[in-house]
């Protein structure tokens, strides 16, 4: 009797739950998680070294990643130096000949690589002093053989080679050269002609200049304390030399005066790469860094963004469409809005990536708008506290971009005080509708015509033609 | 008869954390409807994974209809009767979230990643789509010509993009295998709406799909969730599946293709193993890893770097259901000849189906696969992925997680000779060149 009212209870409240689940209403959210990313311990050594150290004792693994901060340098004729430096270093050292080096490497289960501008490298736990011991003889005693030198300015020729038909590497290639112009870090491209400048000296002296303890910072995330990073750092890179390092040179990026169209006649492909790119002095601590942040989410950050949803899911136009600020404090950041789409409909592509872009400084943002791209910026900083390592980058790049110290706690409140009118205001100023290039890489044949045609804001865009390498060219 | 299937592997997680380092807790149990559930619960970051496996891919479409599975990748973002068409995404990230999926030959995989107050949400999210999606023409219209733009851009405008399909034509001549996900257009073109409703209704059913929530989550509230929302999904009839099986390649295979985007040859050797449950087919893992993986693996070092003829190599094995594909791919340098690079790989391959690998080679061996367990298991994501594949595709047997390298470990140096002898000869694959598109007039 008891038994059966016991079972007659359960089932009443189980038609009861049944009952208030409506699935019509979309579940309202619980209290929001706290945001808490914690710092990293820290070291500066008596030669400048810093290391910053982060404990997670979840997996019995621990990673290391040395990253050197040197001011950005023009490779100029030799472009594709830095790029064989990085291909050389981690071959063995003046210690361990190469073979053993990589030998031992793989035997540890371990990932270690080495380039011109630091190191990183991942080990189970019992294995991680001798990974790092290895690293740090890697980066102070590389070993510069002529016989592998010729190997890689081998490779380095096949690879250009085998990417010389590829769309998208040609479309890169010349929205940065003509983003940032010929002459900067960031337009200058690798050629045939600048991989047979360079000579194996050449690596010693970029060597000299890079590598200096001062501008040195080490990080180690995983499965080790504090001290034992600490010793570990002090033995192997304790005795490591400050240096100076010789800058470098070179023009500021201009945007063009006009909106103008440039096309990149690519003869086999079957989608148009295009891009609207222009530069911008914006650095984080800008004050306009957060209201662009999300000016740029609402714009094109992703699947529910307006560039998505114009050319994707209204238009069908493309796989995908979005843009991106790539934040820079060394040289003017750059804004690009691009999307691959088939060859017939790239003259419309252009007008709808332009319309979306001018749309952003002529009309307010709305309300929801503005409440989705904060909520989902809060969900990505939630979620980013998983990996360890960013705990580290944000570190990282709090001492190296000279931000204030609480500039990763405050961000989620910063980016809560936009508005509507910041996000104009700063849109007026960075989306400037009459100064953008639009890069077009792709079949002249098809593609052409109706480019010539298109019009912005009732005016017919200028047209300019360029080879795959960005030298001007007459009408393909 | 519902069986009611309840490993608990719970107790003690704080213990097994500390002690094991990775061991993963698990709890699973089928609704009524056969809805498979597999909670994970780890509190240390507030995130939460919610996923659904569906056991349907491009295997299961009629070979005139190819590309289905991966169109109800896109299709099934459209919208439901309770979210709006359009506002899946902006729902999801609105919120906090990501999302994605994606489509293989045997399954399609959904999955949403929130902060972990949102659960209920995802929840919501996924048996909607499970319930009661909104397919309808004008959604089929602009995700046909979406998924026309991702087949140019991921395929044929891509370098080396086409050598999947063409390996997968030779080396199937019966099975769905020789299929692509991404089909064909003329099919997706004369495909009625019909058709594609009457594909959701036959393969997106609770008794075909596998529900994992993963990450900072309460296991009795999230059970009632469960309930409350996919409960009263209704079970759909049970699928058969019946495909027609390959006879055995007895005689190499020689077939070319031309690649536009392409100026650099390259070498393709295919054969066809046996599927991803089967101990044959992780010694295959064992060898890709001691043939490719590494500077020191014994291919990259003979063709890269010491011979200077390739400018890549590769070994893997691509596990699937059925049957698996396992590929060494090869780029030549300068001069090389696609033939110089057959005659290498050869010798190599040779070496394993007559020498046992020494004991220092086994010993890396055994490390390299521990320290890609380790890393395997990193994020919430990760995890909440490996166990549903696990239970669909290993018999059930989620707790693989906790075993797989310890099955890894016990492989031997003999296994690997026999299993090296026994699939992996010369007349039993595919060797197809895949070479530049010949020469027209060029700018």
């Amino acid at each position: 009797m008891k038994k059966a009212l016991i079972l007659l209870t359960s089932v009443a409240f189980f038609g009861l739950t049944q009952a208030q689940v409506d699935r019509s209403v979309q579940p309202q959210s619980g209290p929001a998680p706290e945001i808490n990313f914690g710092t990293p311990q820290e070291h500066q050594f008596k030669n400048g070294l810093t290391l910053m150290v982060v404990e997670n004792h979840k997996l019995p693994q621990v990673s290391v990643s040395l990253r050197v901060d040197n001011p950005l340098y023009v490779e100029g004729e030799k472009k594709g130096l830095s790029g064989l430096l990085s291909s050389m270093m981690g071959k063995g050292s003046k210690n361990i000949p190469k073979d053993d080096f990589d030998e031992e490497v793989d035997f540890m289960g371990a990932s270690l690589s080495v380039s011109s501008e630091g190191a990183y490298a991942n080990s189970l736990k019992r294995y991680f002093p001798r990974v790092f011991e290895m690293m740090a003889d890697a980066i102070l005693n590389p070993h510069f053989l002529e016989e592998e030198f010729k190997k890689e300015v081998d490779k380095t020729l096949e690879g250009l080679k085998s990417s010389e038909k590829n769309v998208k590497t040609a479309a890169r290639r010349v929205e940065n050269l003509l983003s940032y112009g010929k002459d900067h870090p960031f337009g200058e491209y690798v050629s045939e002609e600048s991989i047979n400048r360079v000579i194996i000296d050449d690596l010693e002296k970029l060597y000299q200049n890079n590598f200096h303890a001062q501008n040195a910072y080490i990080t180690i995330v995983g499965d080790i304390d504090f001290q034992t990073a600490k010793k570990l750092t002090q033995k192997y890179f304790g005795k490591w030399a400050k240096g100076t390092v010789t800058p470098s040179s070179f023009p500021k990026p201009e945007n063009v005066s006009q909106t103008q169209i440039a096309f990149v006649e690519m003869p086999n492909a079957v989608q148009s790469e295009v891009s609207v790119v222009s530069t911008a002095n914006l650095d984080r601590n800008n004050p306009d860094y957060y209201a662009l942040t999300i000016a740029n989410q609402i714009l094109g950050g992703g699947a529910e963004a307006r560039l998505f949803l114009n050319l994707r899911e209204d238009k069908g136009y493309t796989y995908g469409s979005y843009s991106r600020f790539d934040i820079n404090h060394k040289t003017k950041s750059r804004m690009r809005a691009f999307a691959a789409v088939r060859n017939a409909v790239t003259d419309s592509a252009v007008v709808e990536l332009l319309y979306e872009i001018d749309r952003m400084s002529k009309e307010m943002v709305t309300e929801e708008e503005l409440k989705l791209v904060k909520e989902k910026y809060a969900g990505s900083l939630i979620r980013s506290m998983e990996d360890p390592e960013n705990i580290a980058n944000f570190a990282y790049n709090t001492k190296t971009q000279n931000l204030p110290p609480n500039f990763y706690n405050n961000l989620l409140k910063n980016i809560q005080k936009v508005t509507i009118e910041d996000i104009s205001n700063v849109s007026k100023k960075y989306f400037n509708p009459a100064s953008m290039q639009v890069v077009v890489t792709g079949k002249g044949s098809d593609i052409l015509t109706p480019l010539e045609n298109v019009s912005f804001n009732g005016q017919k865009l200028k047209v300019l033609y360029y080879d795959k390498y960005g030298k001007p060219t007459d009408r393909p | 008869m519902k069986k009611f299937n309840l490993s608990l592997f719970f107790i003690l997680w704080m213990g097994c954390l500390f002690i094991y380092g990775q061991k993963v807790a698990f709890e699973e149990y089928d609704l009524d409807n056969g809805l498979h559930v597999i909670l994970h619960q780890d509190n240390s970051v507030p995130i939460v994974t919610t996923s659904v496996l569906y056991h349907v891919g491009s295997k299961d479409e009629n070979p005139e209809r190819t590309g289905f599975a991966h169109f109800f990748e896109h299709l099934l973002f459209e919208g439901t009767q309770n979210i709006p068409k359009g506002k899946w995404f902006s729902l999801v990230t609105g919120n906090g979230g990501s999302n994605n999926a994606y489509t293989t030959d045997d399954f399609t995989y959904y999955y949403e990643n929130f902060p972990s107050n949102n659960l209920k949400l995802g929840l919501w999210m996924e048996s909607e789509r499970m319930l009661h999606p909104i397919i309808d023409q004008g959604g089929v219209d602009t995700q046909n010509e979406v998924v026309k733009e991702e087949k140019r851009m991921r395929y044929d405008n891509s370098p080396y993009g086409k050598w999947n399909e063409e390996v997968k034509s030779y080396l199937y001549k019966v099975h769905p295998y020789r299929q692509t996900t991404i089909g064909k257009m003329e099919h997706l073109d004369a495909a009625t709406l019909e058709e594609f409703m009457a594909f959701n209704k036959k393969y997106y059913i609770p008794n075909n799909a596998v529900l994992t929530v993963a990450g900072d989550i309460d296991i009795p509230q999230t059970k009632k969730w469960i309930d409350d929302y996919f409960g009263s999904i209704p079970k759909g009839p049970e699928i058969v599946r019946k495909f027609p099986k390959e006879n055995p390649i007895t005689a190499t295979i020689k077939a070319e293709a031309f690649d536009s985007n392409i100026q650099i040859p390259a070498i393709f050797l295919a054969y066809r193993t046996p599927g991803r449950n089967s101990r044959d087919a992780r010694v295959l893992d064992v060898i890709s890893t001691y043939l490719s993986q590494g500077k020191s693996s014994k291919l990259y070092k003979k063709l890269v770097d010491d011979q200077k003829m390739s400018l890549q190599v590769a070994a893997f094995n691509m596990n699937d259901e059925d049957y698996s594909t396992y590929v060494i791919l090869s780029l030549p340098l300068g001069e090389t000849q696609l033939e110089t690079l057959v005659t290498e790989i050869d010798e190599e391959v040779e070496k394993i189906q007559k020498e046992l690998i020494s004991e220092k080679d086994y010993q890396k061996l055994q490390n390299q696969f521990e320290s890609d367990f380790v890393s395997s298991n990193a994020t919430i994501e990760g995890v909440a992925n490996s166990l549903a594949e696990y239970y669909v595709f290993y018999d059930g047997d989620t707790n693989l997680i906790n075993k797989e390298l310890d099955l890894y470990k016990s492989i031997t140096r003999e296994e690997i000779r026999t299993v090296a002898q026994k699939y992996l000869s010369p007349n039993q694959r595919l060797e197809l060149r895949y070479l530049p598109e010949p020469q027209k007039e060029e700018k």
